[in-house]
């Protein structure tokens, strides 16, 4: 997951600097959205082992879910050519990369 | 003056043929992973290409036969069937992956699904086996292909550390907090990669279309020992491109179009286009060869008329075994299974596979009643055992790497 946000964070970073074509940044974050989409899913269809587990696993849940809604957002936001909109949406996805890197440095 | 520009020529294309989908996918995800830790992969496998593809290459000029029509006779029917038979099978295992990259490439300029552009990249590579001619084919794209050195011009655009780089491709160790059996697994990719099958099958057979004779040994060993090292090269520059943009921001290469973010970070869309370019024809390149490569396999095992400067009505069953291994190639690929994921099975079954494509290669050129006086020289047996050990190695890591890695995660 953090390798999908940071991937579709820097190609919408090299997109907004006009330095790469719309297709090849959308193509990035698409990619990028369709990965996180599908951790999404395949954590969510586990079942935790007891209830403190099931407390992080619900945590883990919001941070993925903020995740997808995050680069959903800047997909669109490059779809549409909106440069305040990718802005916005790319403050969105670095929230949700130090989300994981909390949880990481939690969970060591 | 026309034999130096010609052996240039070949340098060039040979440079620029290297490179398939294999290598563009294995170097980016290495280098975004494990920085420059597998510099000795590609070494090896470089090295291990270029000596067997001049074992063929001197065999296919000395004895004016193509390789598998020699190995049959050497080895008989029945021990080189199996070769034939893995050879034709890997073939169109990597044309699949070929295709899937050329329709990748596609998706990256045009935003249009991948899944569009296959039936019409599989149309395409059979119209160039069918109908353009040998030298064109390989100039061309192999030309094109060496676009790739925009890789190296990023190098110097990007905050490279080179000594960090050095020291990590001189001091190979698995990185801290990466799995070991992963590291392995991507090294036995990086290997395949660089000695795939077909392009010893391919340049042998080329050898033949273009009337290689004994007194074309020293541009045959030109393109090995130059063109293909630094083909490797151009692997080596995609692997280092990564490491000062991907590897910092925690990136793991999964997709094509990931492994050309850093050319677009340092260049901008000027090094962009030229990545798409060189991506397009050394894939297309790529594809073209491994599809010509089935049709070597089969219609040199059965003794068939084959190849491209016959017209295509005399060599018909040749070309049918082309149509249908690109048709087998094409449909796989729209089962919609990932390129890059059959990219990764491809080098790793061509990892495995390699002993058995090279070692009848080895004992052919030891044969002095049938070599002559270029059989092979010790240094040449000695570096051929050398290189079959560590393939034999590499060979029987692979598949147990594959399971236990589930490729590579």
């Amino acid at each position: 997951m953090v390798s999908d946000l940071a991937s579709a964070r820097l190609a919408a970073q090299i997109g907004l600097r006009g330095r790469s074509f719309p297709a090849f940044t959308d193509g990035n974050i698409t990619d990028a959205e369709n990965d996180a989409d599908s951790v999404n899913s395949t954590f969510g269809s586990r079942q935790p082992p007891d209830s403190r587990s099931d407390a992080l696993r619900q945590k883990m849940l919001q941070a993925l879910s903020d995740g997808t809604s995050a680069l959903t957002d800047l997909r669109v936001a490059v779809r549409m050519d909106d440069r305040a909109q990718v802005r916005k949406a790319l403050g969105e996805v670095g929230k949700s990369l130090k989300t994981f890197n909390d949880l990481q440095q939690e969970l060591q | 003056m026309k034999a130096v520009m010609s052996m240039m020529l070949g340098v060039m294309t040979a440079i620029g043929g290297f490179v398939d989908i294999g290598n563009l996918v294995t170097s980016g995800i290495t280098g975004a992973r494990f920085g420059m830790t597998l510099t000795w992969a590609v070494l090896v496998g470089t090295l291990g290409m270029a000596l067997f593809a001049e074992m063929a290459g001197r065999v296919t000029a000395v004895t004016r036969k193509p390789i598998f029509h020699v190995v049959r006779e050497r080895l008989g029917v029945r021990m080189s069937v199996v070769n034939a038979g893995a050879s034709t099978l890997l073939n169109v295992l990597t044309l699949a992956a070929e295709l899937g990259g050329v329709s990748l490439v596609l998706q990256m300029v045009t935003g249009i699904s991948y899944l569009i552009w296959v039936p019409l990249a599989g149309l395409f590579a059979w119209l160039v086996i069918w109908r353009m001619p040998f030298g064109w084919m390989e100039n061309i794209f192999g030309l094109l292909g060496l676009g790739l050195i925009v890789f190296v011009v990023a190098l110097f655009r990007l905050p490279t550390n080179w000594p960090a780089m050095w020291h990590q491709a001189v001091n190979p160790g698995v990185p801290a907090g990466q799995p070991a059996p992963t590291w392995w697994f991507y090294a036995v990719t990086l290997i395949g990669a660089c000695i795939v099958p077909y392009q010893v099958i391919f340049f042998s057979s080329g050898g033949r279309e273009e009337g290689w004779t004994s007194k074309s040994m020293t541009e045959m060993r030109v393109n090995a020992f130059i063109g293909f090292p630094l083909g490797g090269l151009l692997s080596l520059a995609i692997m280092a491109a990564a490491v000062p943009v991907l590897e910092p921001a925690g990136i793991q290469v999964s997709h094509l179009n990931q492994v050309a973010v850093p050319v677009a970070a340092a260049l901008g869309r000027a090094g962009l286009a030229i990545v798409f370019v060189s991506f397009f024809a050394a894939t297309f390149a790529a594809a073209a060869e491994s599809g010509l490569s089935s049709g070597y396999s089969v219609a040199q095992y059965m003794g068939w008329s084959w190849g491209k400067r016959h017209p295509p009505g005399a060599a018909a069953r040749f070309h049918l075994v082309c149509l249908a291994s690109v048709i087998a190639a094409t449909a796989f690929t729209l089962t919609t299974i990932d390129p890059v994921t059959v990219t990764i099975f491809a080098v790793v079954l061509g990892a495995a596979a390699v002993p058995l494509t090279y070692f009848p290669i080895v004992i052919v050129a030891n044969d002095a009643r049938l070599m002559g006086e270029r059989v092979n020289r010790r240094w040449a047996n000695a570096a051929g055992t050398f290189f079959m050990l560590i393939m034999v190695v590499v060979s029987l890591a692979s598949l147990p790497l594959l399971l236990l890695t589930k490729a590579g995660q």
